[in-house]
């Protein structure tokens, strides 16, 4: 395992990409089916249409996020956010 | 040019069109269509200036309304171009307008040029006169400098300037002239001694003629005549009784007459004397004359001074002038005045005393006159004669008186005439003529005194003629005379006349004679005076001229030496001169040269002896050195071993570990003074890769490798979450060949790699420890898989670099060791 002071390699950086990737969508495919079961719920007399809706909203919102995230420009030496939390700070001078 | 970047934002697309295509039409390329352009931008503008102004602004005016930020640099640039593109284009017709105006210029120019040649042929002319004269120096600038009036001072000036340049010096015998100085003229201009004897002569002359004048026999003869005359009137009138006595009495005066007309025709001596001095005074004025032109021949030179140039005298021999003439010193002043005075005191009482004395023999001679005029004279009449008698005594006194001061007055005059050497007192002409007068007239008186005493000696022996011959006559009256007595007594008149006539004829005989011997006499004295005082004083003007010539001469000579030795001093000086600045040259260069060859043999020597030293110098050094090498290079070989096994130790460490400070420490204690180790060891210091080894990268390139093998289609753009699927589909399809022929040619065909070859040769690679192919070959990957496999590349090119400087360290190491090695033969 990485030391918490050693910044991250890009191949690690993939993987982290992945794990961010799959965790945000589940997170928001089940706020988008909370969302949409409180809706329907609530709003819509439980309806079927809204959770759907919500769930799908969620798991766009969440693919397009992935998409994004995995689109974004490699910088060698780039401090994702996890690793920020974990405490990482200064990027390496590249060597490159 | 064309400022694509700017373009104009609201451009009608025609007029854009025109201003590229007019930019294009004005490449330099073509100048004809520039002019086209030209011509077509500006109609009708050719007639104006050089100055591209109208045109630009025309084009301006063109363009100003719709283009403003256009304007600066089209009209830069077509001014640019107009100006070099309008002069090609108007050197054509303002080449022709050019000439229009300058042809115009021309014919007012020509005559400006006219001038100027002129001017500059004139000038040239002069220049070359000058030149030449200057040059030439003898002569031409003569010729010039005698034509030309100021030419000779000009060449003057120039000489001051060339003279020192060329080293020229005016010659000073050239200046002199090889001609003595004639002094011929100035002995012409001397009356020669013949001039002087012509001047005698001349006198002499005078003096026959005055001698001439004298009465000579005719006048006797006449007079004579008369007297014969008169006796024959007698006899003729012999009838005439009653004039009888009257007649004798006649006769007797007549005879008397007669005497007195011969007396006065005499000789007289007084006047002879008058005329003597007359010659006398003749002969001193002609004696002065001489000595005056004398003194104008010889020219009055003034007394000169050296600086001085001779304007009188053109002779160039002599810078001074001759002093003054040899003049014979002038009368002292005090004397000469003195003397006058005198004389002129004098003058006035003796003149008036020979005035007095004049008029009382005039007196006397008057009274005398009407008693001998007067016939009936008588000797009883005694208050006439004592009045005569008195009038001759007071002439008598006066005339003593007279002589006597003028005795003094002549005393005073041949004093004064000595000490002026001949010059006449004005005054003393006067007084001469006077004397002569007086003295005439005294003589006169003196004469007419004794005349009663004749009258009464002639009547009384008259008497006693007539007594004795004719005794009884005489006692008878006049009116008692018979006939026969009358007749007796004109036989005795006439016998009486008869004797006197004879008298008279031997008196004039021996008066011619003694004229004649007197005249001679005279003559001969006046000659021999004559003579004598030309002789003197023709003697004396000349001693006086051949005095003055000598000292003139002298004079002459003198300055002449003089001259001559002063220009011989200078000239002395000048060679002097000249002989010590050649000899000091002489001895200046030599000096310089053997200065010159002394250092040179100093310097060979001191080089000499400092290569020597040198030499000596080096071996000695390189003695030293090879002694501090050979301990050098032990000491070193002992480093080198210890280097050796601590390189070793780090390559280790590198490969399979990680270093640690004290391994790199120990290095620097080992071989403190190398560099190059320093070097390589601050690069291993500062190297803050995070220490990796050889495994490690192997198990990362393993985990990498899968990596890149489920992203292979990622590119850098257009990643879409689908793309990474089927990359991952893909990558469980492809199944790696694990043949070694991968490696087997060399040579990797670059146009057909792809991500899953690459990563099967970098595998092979690793597998062959062919760390730096491996890496090559990574590098070559592209898109998501190269920034999957960004971090291990870098990461193991910094393993890479350390391991090369620790092998670089154990190299160098062993270069030390192998440098240390004992030389064998």
């Amino acid at each position: 395992m990485t030391t918490p002071t050693r910044p991250l390699a890009s191949e690690e950086i993939y993987g982290e990409k992945w794990n961010r990737c799959v965790s945000d969508t589940i997170v928001k495919t089940a706020s988008g089916l909370a969302l949409g079961i409180v809706f329907s719920a609530v709003l819509f007399r439980r309806r079927p249409w809204p959770v759907f809706l919500g769930t799908g909203i969620g798991l766009g919102m969440g693919y397009g996020n992935c998409q994004n995230e995995f689109r974004s420009p490699y910088v060698p030496g780039q401090v994702s956010k996890l690793a920020t939390l974990r405490g990482h700070l200064s990027p390496k001078p590249s060597n490159n | 040019m064309l400022r694509a970047a700017h373009l104009p934002r609201a451009q009608p697309a025609a007029l854009n069109f025109l201003l590229v295509s007019k930019r294009w039409q004005q490449t330099p390329a073509s100048p004809g269509s520039g002019t086209t352009a030209s011509t077509k931008s500006t109609p009708g503008s050719h007639t104006t200036q050089y100055a591209t102004n109208n045109p630009a602004s025309a084009f301006k005016t063109q363009t100003a309304a719709s283009r403003p930020s256009f304007n600066a640099p089209i009209d830069r640039t077509s001014n640019s171009y107009k100006t070099t593109t309008s002069p090609t284009s108007t050197y054509v017709p303002p080449s022709s307008q050019r000439t229009n105006p300058s042809s115009g210029n021309k014919s007012g120019g020509g005559a400006g040029t006219l001038v100027k040649a002129i001017v500059y042929g004139v000038a040239l002319g002069v220049t070359g006169t000058l030149a030449y004269a200057e040059y030439e120096n003898d002569s031409f600038r003569r010729q010039l400098e005698s034509t030309i009036p100021y030419s000779a001072t000009i060449l003057g000036g120039i000489d001051q300037v060339i003279d020192p340049v060329l080293g020229r010096q005016k010659s000073i015998t050239k200046g002199i002239t090889d001609k003595v100085p004639d002094l011929a003229y100035v002995k012409e201009k001397l009356p020669g001694k013949d001039q002087v004897k012509k001047l005698g002569e001349q006198v002499k002359d005078a003096t026959n003629h005055v001698v001439e004048k004298f009465p000579d026999k005719n006048a006797l003869k006449k007079v004579g005549e008369q007297a014969k005359d008169a006796v024959n009137k007698v006899t003729g009138t012999l009838t005439d009784q009653s004039k009888a006595k009257g007649l004798v009495h006649q006769t007797t005066d007549q005879v008397k007459d007669a005497v007195n007309t011969v007396r006065e025709a005499l000789p007289d001596t007084k006047g002879l004397k008058k005329n003597l001095d007359h010659v006398k005074e003749q002969i001193q004025d002609a004696a002065h004359t001489v000595k005056e032109t004398v003194k104008e021949a010889v020219p009055a030179l003034p007394k000169g001074r050296s600086g001085d140039s001779s304007g009188k005298l053109t002779d160039p021999v002599f810078i001074e002038e001759a002093g003054e003439v040899a003049v014979p010193p002038p009368i002292p002043q005090d004397k000469y005045k003195k003397l006058e005075e005198e004389l002129s005191q004098l003058f006035a009482p003796l003149s008036t005393q020979i005035d007095e004395a004049l008029s009382a023999a005039r007196e006397h001679i008057s009274h005398m006159k009407t008693l001998i005029d007067n016939p009936h004279i008588s000797t009883s009449d005694h208050e006439t004669w004592k009045k005569a008698e008195h009038l001759q005594e007071q002439a008598k006194t006066s005339y003593e008186k007279a002589t006597d001061k003028l005795r003094e007055w002549k005393d005073k005059l041949i004093e004064y005439s000595t000490a002026t050497n001949g010059q006449i007192h004005p005054e003393e002409k006067k007084l001469d003529e006077k004397y002569q007068e007086l003295h005439k007239q005294y003589t006169t008186s003196t004469f007419v005194k004794n005349f009663r005493t004749y009258i009464d000696e002639a009547t009384k022996s008259f008497q006693k003629e007539i007594e004795t011959m004719f005794p009884s006559l005489a006692g008878k009256n006049p009116t008692q005379l018979t006939h026969e007595d009358l007749q007796a007594l004109l036989v005795h008149a006439h016998r009486r006349v008869v004797k006197l006539q004879n008298d008279m004829a031997r008196m004039r005989i021996n008066e011619s004679d003694s004229i004649k011997a007197g005249v001679e006499s005279a003559r001969s004295e006046i000659d021999r005076l004559v003579e004598e005082r030309v002789q003197t004083r023709v003697a004396k003007t000349t001693e006086q001229l051949t005095e003055e010539l000598k000292s003139y001469e002298k004079n002459l000579r003198q300055q002449f030496d003089e001259q001559l030795k002063y220009e011989i001093v200078l000239q002395h000086q000048a060679l002097t001169q000249y002989l010590a600045d050649v000899l000091s040259r002489q001895y200046q260069e030599w000096a310089r040269e053997y200065e010159k060859q002394l250092e040179n043999e100093s310097m060979k020597i001191n080089l000499n002896l400092q290569n020597q030293l040198r030499s000596t110098l080096d071996r000695l050094h390189a003695i030293e050195q090879a002694i501090e090498a050979n301990y050098d290079s032990q000491q070193r070989g002992r480093q080198a071993q210890q280097l050796w096994i601590q390189a070793q130790n780090i390559l280790n460490q590198i490969v399979h570990g990680t270093t640690t400070e004290n391994d790199l420490d120990v290095i620097s204690k080992i071989v403190p003074n190398e560099k190059f180790v320093h070097i390589l060891l601050n690069e291993l210091k500062a190297d803050d890769s995070p220490v990796t080894n050889e495994e490690m990268l192997r198990e990362r390139f393993a985990h990498v490798n899968k990596l890149c093998r489920r992203v292979a289609l990622i590119d850098d753009e257009h990643n879409s979450l689908w793309n990474y699927f089927l990359s991952y589909l893909q990558s469980l399809l492809i199944v790696r060949q694990r043949d070694d022929i991968i490696l087997t040619d060399d040579a990797i065909d670059l146009n057909r790699l792809s991500t899953f070859t690459i990563l099967n040769y970098v595998q092979s690679y690793l597998d062959h420890n062919q760390w730096y192919n491996a890496l090559r070959l990574m590098q070559l990957l592209s898109g998501e898989p190269r920034n999957v496999a960004q971090s291990w590349i870098a990461d193991t090119r910094n393993y890479l670099a350390k391991k090369q400087t620790s092998e670089l360290l154990e190299a160098y190491s062993n270069s030390i060791g192998l440098g240390t090695l004992p030389r064998t033969a």
